[in-house]
């Protein structure tokens, strides 16, 4: 048996159980020194994988949970995507674990905090490497409920503990639909072994029966992953600290979704109308959360609707059938927004605000900050040679080659993407200075910096490597290249004109315009999908409650009387042959 | 099965042992609750190393059908599904047991309440372990008997009023079951359970519907099914926690596990297919309007008590419909359903009560922030409102995976719809288990009070609560049992 396979997630779950320990013999200030060594632990075991991996290969270690009709097996994938995946996954958690080191040190109740990402890693990590569906589903829900704890972990805040449960709810929505997907493949194919669901799909295509197996399994990745309409938890989610914003809700839970469906590709590469849903899914998440991102004010809530819209082009990547494109722009968009996160709860921690109308002029008090802040933003606009901009090429070049539709939605999210990626740097960083700042702490400014030299080096890595999935391709095409400069310069030249060159006159421009008003309050409200949700709420729930009530009167002769109405109802049915 | 006679005779002999030491009460001053709660759990887990030593003999046999006649002269038969409730309800016994030993102030009358438990569980194992109508019906009366002295414990009003609508309701329902035998036993001339079968086959039509849907509807009444369930919050939401604890779990799962011990031998029958089809239906009709009624009903409430007793109707109305599938696999997923909400809902209940016994203050206004103060506290609360909506690593997880397996594998329309109600109404239940999460644990105390030690009496639903873990971590252990 490989130890590595099981090693990198039992560890930092073991460590996440150790933590309450550490805490009581080394005092709650242990827990972080502790969390940092157990991450890096991991991303040891994690490297040693990566580079020792040369075949794939599926390892069991027995039946976990077996009745005569059902066996599932406890099993690990090994194969490029989990290795890849894994690596990136115990990076980012090392990262952002040393920041939130600096980052929490004040904060109350870190002994909880560590217990639960690390809780969080190790989960996230069990769902990569999971070799069968229900365990993978098992894991998926322990993210979903450290998520959640990690949302409220401020919960003195009222906001905070809203945004846990919105969460929870709305991602447990989908995972009903992912629910009935895994045990629909268990009771019809006796497996849900990924490696048994792919050859099944290649020898026998996709039936009625994978068909909506494949459908309910997007539902469930659109939870996590924060598609539209299951998009409206991530941006409250915001109410979290910052690490747990930039590890869970920016590079690594929401990307489980996208993962999900690059597992299940060989059902989205044998369906068009699957493959069309979710390119038609991925477009529209990615209008939305751009759109909303260009009207908000609160910064972490502009990344928050920023990462809806860049899950939005996997999306579309994997609708396109560009599995390795979407995989690339996760890795892609994984780092560099952990990089704006961290940036963002930098200033965030400088000043005291979220509200970037009360921000400005940060650049020369927070050097690095910014510096951080430039390189996210640069990336994610897709300036060349960045990160940023290889990955949204492979998938651009890639849908100018196949739909023209989705090319051009694309190059329209990315205007976009400029105009609330140049916003959120000229209202932070530009322009006149209100407040004032000091730079982050050293223990604060290293990760950032890690994460600079990897949005300007990662795609010399991702080039190279030949072992896990096809190279990322370093070649332009000229048309895709310019769409995405013109897209850039143009999202550029807006912002410059409305948020830095004359902000009062743009502002007075959309008070003294009705339509242009109710479009940014419109924005500013993300399209009202919370509205849409209570509405729904008080139609269906709040009746049905109302109704229960009314049955339980706590009167016995009621009660009694309910009882032998039943009965005779019953009869009447059984009677009259209903029954 | 000498075994199970053994465990019966042990147990009732504890409580009758308990009323005994319980007359020198004057003697044992403060230590009255030790003295005789000591006695009743020697008894429980005496009877429980009986199990557990008869364990292996009893797997070797395939499936146990072995009628003996007992000193009641009564028929027993007992197979591998009710030998994991027998273990549920001895668990949840015996946590209850320590837990009022531990708890228990001296002026409580423990002799008395030790010798209901007792009874209460005896019973419980005899309705289990039933081969005939008549026997079920005789340890159901037991169980009557039990649930009423135990909820009208404390002698208050409230509790007084609540064992009377439990008793009036139960007794309407054992009527309507005691007609239903008749009907049986005038159609066949068997009081036995197989003799259903014969029934079924002998194309009775709608006698014999109307003869099942009797005992049904009778049992159904005790494990407060809608519209037969409203007895089931007053009399464990307003009454104390280990009410809830031992009564809830043993009293509505033990007569869930009789009706399924009903319907299981229509199973390889070769029953007419339109009457086993019409059982379907009513099943699933009472089973989806139960899980209905319960998350609802929950939501609606403020008090945490009346709030999980609802949810005990709702999971009453999950079991029912694994049951209603009349398939093993959904006989299997009903006992590992039953096990693993014994588990998690008798460590809620008895949660409530480290806050206080009494039904104010357990307003969920009231106890709010008490998890934030006493963080271990908070810690229980929270794994165990996880552990309710199915969350993993908890044990429920598994059992919740195995109703929706089991209602998919029928392969009908009619079950893949009842699925997704099922899922839908674990998702309902979400909401009202974060606001217990959110009151309890997450929101700050409006008047900070001095945190106060733990009780002893922790120790029991952190316990029922790692053995929720452990079936969750590690499920083939208990499902070997009952596989």
């Amino acid at each position: 048996m490989t130890l590595a396979p099981w090693m990198i997630w039992l560890l930092p779950i073991g460590a996440s159980i150790l933590v309450p320990l550490v805490s009581l013999v080394g005092g709650e200030r242990a827990c972080k020194w502790f969390a940092t060594l157990a991450s890096a632990l991991t991303l040891g075991v994690a490297t040693y994988q990566a580079f020792t991996f040369n075949h794939a290969y599926v390892e069991t270690i027995g039946s976990w949970f077996f009745i005569p009709t059902t066996n599932v097996s406890l099993q690990v994938q090994v194969d490029s995507l989990s290795v890849l995946i894994s690596s990136f996954v115990a990076f980012l958690s090392f990262v952002i674990v040393i920041y939130a080191v600096e980052n929490m040190k004040l904060e109350k109740g870190q002994t909880k905090f560590y217990s639960l990402v690390l809780l969080f890693i190790g989960a996230m990590l069990g769902l990569v490497m999971a070799g069968n569906l229900i365990q993978f589903y098992f894991f998926w829900e322990i993210v979903g409920i450290c998520s959640a704890l990690l949302i409220a972990f401020w919960n003195e805040k009222e906001e905070a503990r809203k945004a846990g449960f919105k969460a929870f709810v709305v991602t447990r929505f989908g995972d009903i639909a992912l629910l009935i997907a895994v045990v629909l493949t268990l009771t019809t194919f006796g497996t849900t072994s990924f490696t048994s669901i792919s050859s099944n799909v290649h020898a026998f295509g996709v039936d009625p029966m994978w068909f909506l197996i494949g459908a309910l399994a997007i539902v469930g990745a659109m939870g996590k992953s924060a598609q539209v309409p299951l998009h409206v938890w991530l941006p409250d989610a915001m109410e979290g600290p910052t690490p747990v914003s930039a590890l869970i809700h920016a590079a690594t839970m929401v990307n489980a979704g996208v993962f999900l469906l690059v597992r299940l590709s060989p059902i989205y590469g044998a369906s068009a109308l699957l493959s069309g849903a979710i390119l038609v899914i991925g477009l529209t998440s990615m209008i939305v959360g751009a759109a909303s991102a260009c009207a908000e004010q609160d910064l972490k809530r502009i990344l928050a609707y920023s990462t809806i819209s860049q899950l939005g082009l996997m999306f579309a990547a994997v609708g396109l059938g560009n599995f390795s494109g979407a995989i690339y722009q996760l890795i892609g968009q994984g780092i560099f927004k952990a990089l704006a996160f961290m940036a963002a709860g930098s200033v965030i921690e400088a000043i005291g605000t979220r509200n970037i109308e009360n921000m400005g002029g940060l650049r020369r008090a927070m050097k690095y900050t910014y510096i951080a802040f430039l390189f996210a933003m640069l990336s994610m606009v897709g300036l060349p040679p960045l990160l940023g901009f290889w990955t949204k090429d492979s998938i651009l070049s890639g849908a100018l080659s196949t739909n023209v539709y989705a090319f051009l939605t694309i190059a329209l999210a990315s205007v976009l993407t400029s105009l609330y990626g140049f916003r959120a740097l000229f209202k932070a960083f530009y322009g006149q200075k209100k407040m004032d700042a000091n730079e982050a702490q050293p223990l604060m400014v290293a990760p950032m910096l890690a994460l600079i030299i990897s949005v300007l080096t990662g795609w010399v890595i991702l080039n190279y490597q030949r072992i896990f999935l096809p190279s990322l391709s370093v070649s332009i095409i000229p048309f895709a290249f310019s769409a995405t400069i013109i897209a850039l310069v143009a999202g550029l030249a807006l912002a410059y004109l409305g948020f830095l060159s004359n902000p009062s006159g743009a502002k007075k421009l959309v008070e003294s315009t009705p339509l242009l008003n109710y479009t940014v309050k419109f924005l500013s409200e993300g399209f009202e999908f919370d509205k849409a949700y209570d509405i729904l709420e008080e139609s269906i729930v709040r009746p049905l409650v109302r109704g229960v009530k009314a049955l339980q009167s706590g009167i016995l002769g009621n009660n009694i009387a309910l009882l032998l109405s039943a009965l005779v109802v019953l009869i009447v049915l059984i009677a009259a042959g209903v029954l | 099965m000498p075994f199970l006679i053994t465990m019966l005779e042990i147990q009732f002999s504890g409580a009758m042992l308990a009323l005994v030491v319980d007359l020198g009460q004057s003697r044992y001053g403060r230590y009255r609750a030790y003295v005789t709660g000591s006695v009743a759990l020697a008894a429980l887990i005496t009877s429980l190393i009986v199990f557990l030593f008869s364990w292996s003999p009893v797997f070797s046999l395939p499936v146990l059908i072995e009628p003996i006649q007992s000193i009641f002269s009564s028929l027993y038969s007992l197979d591998r599904l009710g030998l994991l409730v027998i273990l549920t309800v001895l668990v949840v016994g015996i946590a209850v047991g320590a837990y009022c030993m531990v708890s228990f102030s001296p002026d409580v009358k423990a002799g008395p309440f030790f010798a209901l438990l007792m009874l209460l569980v005896t019973s419980s194992i005899g309705v289990i372990s039933s081969g005939d109508f008549l026997t079920l019906f005789l340890f159901w009366t037991g169980i009557s008997v039990a649930a009423f002295g135990l909820v009208s414990f404390d002698r208050k009003d409230v509790s007084l009023e609540s064992a009377l609508k439990y008793f009036f309701l139960a007794g309407t329902g054992s009527l309507v079951y005691l007609f239903g035998v008749a009907i049986v036993y005038s159609l066949v001339g068997s009081i036995r359970f197989s003799s259903l079968t014969l029934l079924l086959q002998q194309n009775n039509g709608i006698s014999a519907l109307f003869a099942m849907v009797m005992l049904l509807v009778g049992l159904g009444t005790e494990a407060a099914i809608f519209p037969f369930h409203t007895w089931l919050p007053d009399a464990y939401g307003s009454t104390p926690a280990l009410t809830g604890a031992l009564n809830g779990r043993v009293v509505d799962e033990t007569i869930l596990f009789a009706m399924l011990k009903i319907v299981q031998p229509l199973v390889p029958s070769g029953a007419s297919s339109s009457l086993v089809h019409s059982l379907q239906i009513t099943l699933v009709g009472l089973a989806v309007a139960t899980m209905i009624v319960g998350n609802f009903g929950a939501i609606g409430q403020s008090n945490l008590r009346r709030m999980l007793s609802f949810s005990s109707i709702a999971q009453i109305g999950y079991i029912l419909a694994a049951i209603a599938t009349l398939t093993p696999l959904g006989f299997i997923a009903a006992v590992f359903q039953i096990w693993n909400h014994g588990l998690v809902k008798s460590n809620f209940f008895l949660l409530t009560g480290i806050k206080g016994e009494s039904y104010e203050e357990t307003d969920l206004e009231k106890m709010k922030g008490i998890g934030r103060r006493q963080r271990f506290l908070g810690v229980l609360y929270t794994a165990s409102s996880l552990a309710m909506v199915g969350s993993p690593p908890f044990g429920m997880f598994w059992s919740e995976l195995l109703i929706v397996e089991s209602l998919l594998a029928v392969g009908s329309a009619l079950f893949f719809g009842v699925a997704v109600i099922f899922i839908l109404n674990v998702f309902f239940s979400i909401t009202y288990y974060f606001r217990i999460i959110n009151k309890v644990v997450l929101t700050p105390e409006e008047r900070a009070e001095q945190t106060p030690k733990y009780p002893k009496s922790i120790v029991v639903p952190v316990l029922l609560l790692s053995l929720s873990l452990l079936t969750g971590i590690i499920p083939f252990v208990i499902l070997g049992i009952i596989s």
